[in-house]
């Protein structure tokens, strides 16, 4: 499918296609909207240098959402001595509204970003893009019991860190 | 599905990236160089005719090498039979030379 997405008009409607996840699953990471952006945007750039090692749609979106979390996780290492502002307050323009409790769910998100990275990167792949943990197994190269094991924990962290929420805690959903 | 699930499902939902995130992105693609193909038909025609080239060479150099240590080995041949033919030829100026002061005392 190389040829075809090498023409601009044809990536552009790629990156419509894909942007909202691919922005999302950096900014959940990073709680940072400009970092999520350049990281978007270098997950992209590399998209186009490698476009024809995809396959298939499939593929692409697997390929998005492996090196984005990726990406994330490596830039996390470079900016281990830079301070960067999470925008947990802010509210930014493109953000979807929706009617629940916002308090509620602005005190969870900040609870995941205080999770550690392969942490919080599991949960926001389980929850955000509803991955099933295999699939994150893939994406993260991690083993199928250390995915569950590590949900499992996050979960139970915070479920103690927001009392509010009680009830047991599964492996997501449930879907294995 | 619990409530820590349902409400985490609620706070991780997509987000819309900021306004222009599309344009912006197509300005650093179209200012990327496109990837070059590596064409491998040239680079082993390259890699063959290099290694062909060193070959030659290495072959020239041994026999250069050859012809030299063969020249040298000529010389020495040279020098001994000339130093020979030396010897010989003193030695029939000897005999000579014995000869004639003989014949004269007589």
């Amino acid at each position: 499918m190389d040829n075809a997405l090498r023409d601009p008009e044809a990536f552009g409607e790629v990156i419509d296609h894909h942007k909202s996840m691919v922005y999302s699953l950096a900014y959940h990471f990073f709680g940072n909207r400009a970092l999520a952006e350049d990281v978007a945007q270098d997950v992209y750039l590399e998209l186009y240098r490698n476009l024809e090692r995809i396959e298939s749609d499939l593929h692409l979106t697997f390929w998005l959402r492996q090196t984005v979390t990726r990406r994330c996780i490596d830039y996390t290492r470079r900016l281990k001595h830079r301070r960067y502002q999470p925008l947990e307050e802010v509210v930014e323009p493109g953000v979807e509204t929706s009617p629940w409790d916002p308090l509620l769910a602005e005190t969870l998100w900040k609870k995941v970003h205080s999770l550690p990275k392969k942490m919080r990167m599991v949960i926001i792949l389980r929850f955000q893009e509803d991955m099933k943990l295999s699939e994150i197994a893939e994406a993260l190269d991690m083993p199928l019991n250390t995915v569950k094991t590590t949900l499992r924990r996050a979960l139970l962290r915070l479920r103690d860190k927001a009392p509010e929420l009680k009830g047991e805690v599964l492996y997501g959903a449930g879907r294995i | 599905m619990g409530p820590v699930e349902s409400e985490l499902r609620k706070a991780l939902a997509r987000r819309t990236p900021p306004a222009g995130f599309t344009s912006r992105l197509m300005e650093e693609v179209r200012a990327d160089p496109p990837p070059r193909r590596v064409h491998w038909r040239w680079v082993a025609a390259g890699a063959m005719a290099a290694s062909l080239s060193l070959g030659i060479f290495m072959q020239k150099q041994h026999s250069d090498q050859q012809a030299l240590i063969e020249a040298r080995q000529a010389e020495a041949e040279l020098l001994m039979s000339l130093q020979l033919a030396g010897v010989k030829i003193n030695q029939a100026r000897d005999a000579v030379w014995r000869s004639g002061n003989r014949g004269a005392e007589q």
